[in-house]
């Protein structure tokens, strides 16, 4: 028996009432979005030979010719007028994105087209997606993989983040999932404190100042389109739990979670409404010179080995993996410290996430964590560790000043709770670093955040000022803009039952003044 | 289990309100102790907790028998001689029909309810890591259980095998494996191969019902068909595991799924 029944009791009553609400709209109005207007054809067309500065012209043309629909038709959604093509100061941006021209990926025998197209104005790099993966679909969960028309927009031009935040030492949230977790029951929202449920919010550590990322939904946006989401899944099945801890240990082996359906792909991304990512294998994302990918996804995923993702040696530097709102990239693991006169790249090293698996029962605060016995435990396979929700992983935990890789019992539940943040900046290691608390470095290449196969996977927060923005523009998951937040949208408007007022669950955006009935 | 329970009421829930907004009928009056409906339309329905049989079945339709294996030619003139090939069946489960699921950017149907980041499991999913050949004809998999709604689709999922497959081959951590040969249009060369897969794939498949007057529970007969996994498949032009990939990938979406469904009551 779960000890999480509560919570369907809590979801059922409002999800059904949404559900009548959408059972009515789809039989009335399943096309409205048909009659959007089409006419930025013509202008896509007219830019192709805007962006020929990055990419081929006539690759370019042939893209926005097969595109015929979908990426174009999004430009008439950013609502920002005289956006043209991107010029050398964007040419940091514009050369990591992936150039899908030509490119169709099978989904369950159809095919389907993926698109990306890119314009400028003086400040900001517009992104336009399908968010559709550049690979075959790998439908490893019932739910299917549908076209969701994202925009992000990329500053050029960073800056870090200042002002006052909430001090971190006062962010006690975790005590309420601990004192439910002993209860057999989970929260009804995600519960630390170091997300964002609604619009901005920054905490403060150590002097600096950090935006954090929003609970859920979007926080980046993967080279490919795609946009990447934060650290935690969502209330069901393991409230609020580390995305990664159900991932198999090495390609050809079985996912943690028997086949439960909450797997990501061996890239780092899996479909709920719509795909997105939660971490990545960069060989996924690895580019040549016309900035086509590599590798197929089945030659990719040979890479996964969350062994050598966490410890192996680093022969030379990661490239761009993704784009943040604020500006900075997301590179894979690793990074370059050093450069000689040539440019040469002197000493790479492997990053490391500074946030230790802790475990829930670091915030029991002198109470009873009988309930957690097992957290924590060494181990060597699942079977170490009873219990249904814990695995045994290997996680970063504390080693005096530094860390260490080790195989422990951990708890799928509560990521931001688990994990604890411990400032390692000033220890140095031979063979890799420890992030900042975004989980990136400032390195020889600049201020970068950094995957980790471990928690935070991607960020942990946002360094720099949040001006831009990852928004979904149509049907499939709510990905709110940061800066855009507003009221969250109704369920029976945008046609989904989860992540949107009317489903039940106050969170994200929600409070009690937009959205009464969750709140 | 609440995640089934919830799964379940929400399913029934959605199916009800599709019926009466759109005009449907999904109360139609039960004709039959197992087969509660079965309009097209509204796919194949079962009572509640109805047991049923998946089985594992090969289909090399076109292709020709040959010494030690089966050869066919795929749309782009190449010639597949296939000595062996084993795939690994990680788990079955028929999908109801109310998930309006679709292609189009555009179309808002009743999504599902899925809970978060996974999907609400149907209780008929199936689990069960066996691997076998295309020798053997048919292989018992396991049992679901209907959760009373209709259902159009099945979906299959492939996975890493933990073991030898029915026949002994070694399939450990291998969704597939094919041993063969190819011969390339206009070549005189028969090219052997040998490739695999270590990945997890899968795909949904339209639902078919037949009536079977000898049985006596439902039986999800899953007919996979080989040679049109190897369509628009060039050897020469991939490496071996995007090579064996492809062919899974293609595999898990061109199955024949039928349900045979005991007596002659529901079936037109």
């Amino acid at each position: 028996m779960s000890r999480y029944s509560s919570i369907a009791r809590f979801v059922v009553p409002s999800t059904m009432c949404c559900l009548m609400l959408l059972s009515i709209k789809a039989c009335s109005d399943n096309n409205d979005d048909d009659q959007q207007d089409p006419s930025n054809q013509t202008m896509d067309m007219n830019d192709s030979s805007d962006m020929s500065g990055d990419m081929p012209a006539d690759d370019m043309a042939q893209d926005m010719m097969a595109d015929n629909s979908t990426c174009s038709q999004g430009w008439s959604q950013v609502g920002v007028q005289g956006l043209g093509a991107c010029g050398d100061d964007a040419k940091h941006i514009t050369s990591t994105l992936m150039n899908l021209s030509g490119r169709t990926i099978l989904n369950n025998g159809a095919t389907m087209t993926p698109c990306l197209q890119y314009k400028c104005d003086a400040d900001f790099v517009y992104v336009v997606s399908n968010s559709l993966p550049h690979y075959d679909f790998v439908q490893t969960t019932p739910n299917a993989l549908v076209e969701n028309l994202t925009i992000t927009k990329i500053p050029k031009t960073p800056k870090v983040q200042s002002g006052q935040g909430t001090a971190v030492d006062t962010i006690q949230g975790c005590d309420d999932a601990f004192t439910g977790y002993a209860a057999g029951r989970a929260t009804p929202q995600e519960p630390s404190g170091y997300c964002a449920k609604m619009g901005t919010a920054t905490i403060e550590d150590g002097g600096k100042v950090y935006q954090q990322l929003p609970c859920f939904n979007t926080i980046a946006t993967m080279t490919n389109g795609v946009p990447v989401f934060g650290p935690n899944e969502g209330a069901i099945p393991e409230p609020y739990g580390t995305p990664l801890f159900v991932m198999p240990e090495k390609v050809g082996q079985g996912y943690r979670d028997g086949e439960r359906s909450v797997g990501l792909d061996l890239c780092g991304g899996h479909t709920a409404n719509a795909m997105h990512y939660h971490g990545a294998n960069e060989a996924c994302f690895e580019l040549d010179a016309e900035q086509k990918p590599v590798k197929s996804y089945a030659d990719a995923a040979q890479f996964w080995d969350i062994d050598k993702l966490l410890q192996g040696e680093c022969t030379e530097p990661s490239g761009v993996l993704a784009w943040s709102p604020d500006g900075y990239p997301i590179k894979g693991p690793c990074v370059c410290m050093t450069r000689d006169g040539d440019g040469q790249c002197t000493s790479v090293k492997r990053a490391r996430s500074s946030y230790e698996y802790g475990g829930l029962k670091a915030w029991a605060n002198g109470r009873d964590d009988s309930a957690l016995s097992v957290e924590l435990k060494s181990c060597q396979s699942d079977s170490d560790c009873a219990g249904d929700s814990y695995f045994c992983n290997q996680v970063v935990v504390g080693n005096g000043d530094s860390s260490s890789i080790e195989k422990r019992c951990v708890l799928h539940s509560y990521a931001w709770c688990v994990h604890q943040f411990k400032d390692k900046s000033s220890v140095d290691e031979a063979t890799f670093v420890h992030m900042d608390r975004c989980n990136g470095i400032e390195s020889a290449d600049g201020y970068a955040y950094h995957a980790t196969v471990s928690f935070p996977h991607m960020m942990g927060c946002y360094r720099g000022e949040v001006t831009g923005s990852a928004q979904t523009i149509s049907s499939g998951n709510m990905m709110m803009d940061n800066n855009m937040m507003g009221n969250p949208p109704k369920c029976a408007d945008i046609g989904q039952t989860e992540r949107c007022c009317g489903d039940g669950m106050c969170g994200g955006p929600e409070d009690a003044n937009n959205c009464p009935e969750d709140c | 289990m609440w995640r089934r329970l919830l799964g379940l009421t929400l399913s029934g829930f959605v199916l009800s309100l599709v019926s009466l907004q759109c005009g449907g009928d999904a109360s139609e009056e039960v004709v039959e102790p197992v087969v509660a409906s079965s309009e097209a339309t509204t796919g194949v329905s079962m009572y509640q907790n109805t047991s049923i049989d998946y089985q594992l079945e090969w289909d090399w339709q076109d292709a020709r028998k040959v010494e030690g294996g089966y050869r066919f030619t795929n749309d782009l003139g190449y010639t597949f001689t296939i000595n062996a090939m084993h795939v690994t069946t990680g788990a079955l489960e028929l999908r109801p029909c109310v998930v309006t699921q679709s292609a189009s950017r555009w179309s808002f149907g009743i999504a599902k309810a899925f809970a978060d980041h996974a999907a609400d499991e149907d209780s008929s999913r199936a689990r069960r890591t066996i691997s076998e050949g295309q020798w053997s004809r048919v292989t018992p998999y396991a049992q679901g259980l209907s959760s009373g709604q209709p259902y159009c689709q099945l979906h299959v999922l492939f996975a890493p095998g933990v073991g030898p497959a029915t026949d002994g081959v070694q399939m450990s951590g291998l969704s597939l494996k094919i041993v063969g040969s190819y011969q390339a249009p206009q070549s005189t060369e028969a090219m052997p191969f040998e490739a695999s897969i270590n990945l997890k794939n899968g795909g949904n498949n339209p639902l078919r019902k037949q009536c079977n007057v000898q049985a006596t529970h439902p039986t999800v007969r899953v007919i996979r068909r080989p040679q049109l996994a190897f369509h628009g498949i060039q050897p020469e032009r991939v490496s071996s595991h995007e090579f064996a990939y492809r062919v899974a990938l293609q595999l898990a979406s061109s199955i024949d799924a039928i349900i045979e469904l005991p007596g002659t009551v529901a079936c037109p």
